[in-house]
């Protein structure tokens, strides 16, 4: 399904943090959206998945749903969100408890979803035994177990570190390769932008405005390939040169001033 | 960094630039400087400072003949606490004080969970509670009593009721706490998934704010308890307050110090209790 966003500005009291951002993730693209720390970026995504209601503009969402979507727009946390308190069946059972599923209907998603992130054997484990990957992993069975259409990540791999970051980037580009849904990823990575994305929407320093949207013209499958990496490279410079002295600003802004 | 100690030429600090003429050479073991503070509980010790206090009691009554009416040895505590337990006198006052610490406790926490949610989880609920709970809980609960007397009688009514209140106040402040304690960002993965309220109140709040209330049920015990003490001694047949003021009338101290030892023995039982509760609630910590 395809997420539209249009005109979208926000205040949070007198700080306005987005100003007229209007953007539409297509149906089946992974949309990146990069821009400093503190312009907007979670903001934005709050809004888009009607945690938040913005002062000013609609967000509409078009398409026809699959058959077995329990939750149309799902969220993958940076902070990964799992109950402490929960095993990590019970956390993705969490999100399915109140749509009335039957006890096959629900181990059935479960498993399929644990399945697909390689977690199968770590069904009764609770978060503080996992690693950081392994929680997030838990975190992106827990959306798949409700079949979203559109997957709306908030710097989903920012608290991990440099190597299993690598990891789970082939691994979301696996699972998305196999279904294609939508995806709004956020990050201020721009490499990582850059390897999974369709599409990049650099955002300017709060207030945040759509500065400019990077089309990634190769399959994230053959991104990886030797005779693409000029190419790759020349666009890795372009965003950064975007990006640059915009971060730069902002790190020198002090916080809510 | 690494040429710091080989070099003899006059070295220049590689962060400041500057010259260190007066430089020393050494070469020292490093001494271990301490890491960090960790008290542990050792049980043995604690057995053995125990008894040798006990020992220290038992001796000092015999060597300076304490008359036993001024200060009981442990010995003659111990044997009128066995002499009432035979004769039934302790479960006569013992049974009336957990009747109403029981009734007073339960009824206590089970609307102090109620309204701390509704405050952690409702700004109505929190500009009307918040201020009040805070104006009432430093008010010492047994000035209430004869207010609660009043108004449910001499019965059992108004020790519950004042021990409830007692209760209720720590209770609610736990609860709320415990509540503001749970993460936003998991209400809001919930409610992502549209989570209806009453799960998001059962199965992310009161476990989210579980440890907080437990930790808030040590305090309410021990207020109540000092309620419970206080309400039996202004008016009360039975029940431990009640004995304790009997027996300090008739001068009875062994029979008196017997009673501290019950009531002691309550709230470590009590206290154990919460303990069993969380290992067992909290093992996902
Ligand atoms: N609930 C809030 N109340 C007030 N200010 C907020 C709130 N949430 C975020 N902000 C401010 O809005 C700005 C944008 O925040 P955010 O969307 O989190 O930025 P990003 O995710 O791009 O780093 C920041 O300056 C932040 O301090
Ligand atoms: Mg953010």
């Amino acid at each position: 399904m395809e997420l539209a966003l249009t005109g979208i500005t926000h205040h949070f009291g007198a700080l306005k943090v987005l100003d007229n951002v209007s953007i539409t993730a297509r149906d089946g693209e992974i949309l990146a959206l990069i821009g400093p720390s503190g312009c907007g970026k979670s903001t934005l995504l709050g809004i888009a998945g009607g945690l938040l209601a913005p002062s000013e503009g609609q967000v509409e969402l078009r398409g026809t749903r699959g058959p077995d979507t329990l939750n149309e727009i799902t969220y993958v946390f940076q902070d990964f969100a799992l109950l402490p308190w929960a095993s990590v069946r019970d956390n993705i059972a969490f999100a399915l408890k109140h749509h009335g599923l039957s006890r096959q209907a629900m181990d059935a998603r479960i498993s399929n979803a644990l399945e697909r992130t390689g977690l199968s054997e770590f069904l009764d484990a609770y978060p503080k035994q996992l690693s950081g990957g392994m929680k997030q992993r838990v975190g992106i069975a827990r959306a798949l177990a409700v079949r979203p259409a559109v997957f709306l990540m908030d710097e989903p791999l920012s608290a991990l570190d440099a190597q299993t970051r690598e990891l789970l980037q082939e691994d979301i580009l696996d699972l998305w390769e196999r279904d294609r849904a939508t995806i709004v990823y956020v990050t201020h990575n721009f490499q990582e932008a850059i390897r999974l994305a369709n599409r990049v929407v650099v955002l300017s320093r709060r207030p945040g405005r759509v500065r400019e949207v990077i089309e990634v013209p190769i399959p994230q499958k053959d991104r990886q390939r030797p005779e693409h990496q000029a190419q790759i490279q020349g666009l890795a410079e372009r965003l950064w040169s975007l990006i640059r002295d915009e971060a730069r600003d902002a790190d020198r802004e002090l916080i809510n001033g | 960094m690494a040429d710091l100690s080989s070099s003899a030429s006059p070295r220049h600090s590689p962060q400041t630039g500057v010259k260190h003429d007066n430089a020393t050479q050494v070469a020292r073991p490093m001494v271990f400087r301490g890491g960090g503070f960790a008290p542990k509980s050792q049980p043995l010790v604690t057995a053995v400072a125990i008894l040798a206090l006990l020992a220290f009691w038992q001796a000092a009554t015999i060597l300076w003949s304490i008359s036993p009416t001024f200060l009981p040895s442990p010995e003659r505590v111990g044997r009128s606490l066995w002499r009432m337990i035979e004769t039934g006198e302790l479960w006569r006052h013992l049974s009336a004080s957990l009747y109403r610490i029981g009734w007073g406790w339960f009824l206590g926490t089970v609307f102090g969970v109620t309204i701390g949610v509704m405050i952690g989880l409702f700004t109505v609920a929190r500009a009307v509670g918040a201020p009040l709970v805070a104006a009432l809980y430093p008010v010492p609960k047994i000035a209430l009593l004869p207010l609660f007397i009043l108004w449910l009688g001499i019965g059992e009514g108004s020790k519950v009721a004042t021990i409830g209140l007692s209760v209720f106040f720590p209770t609610v402040i736990a609860t709320y706490a415990g509540v503001d304690a749970v993460p936003r960002n998991l209400i809001r993965m919930a409610q992502s998934f549209n989570v209806p309220l009453w799960r998001i109140v059962w199965s992310l709040l009161l476990p989210g704010a579980l440890a907080g209330m437990l930790a808030g049920f040590r305090i309410s015990i021990a207020a109540a308890l000092l309620v419970l003490v206080a309400a039996e001694m202004i008016g009360a047949q039975f029940g431990l307050g009640a004995f304790l003021i009997l027996t300090g009338n008739m001068l009875q101290t062994d029979k008196l110090m017997a009673g501290v030892v019950v009531l002691s023995a309550m709230g470590l039982t009590a206290s154990w209790l919460v303990t069993l509760i969380e290992r067992r609630v909290l093992h996902w910590r």
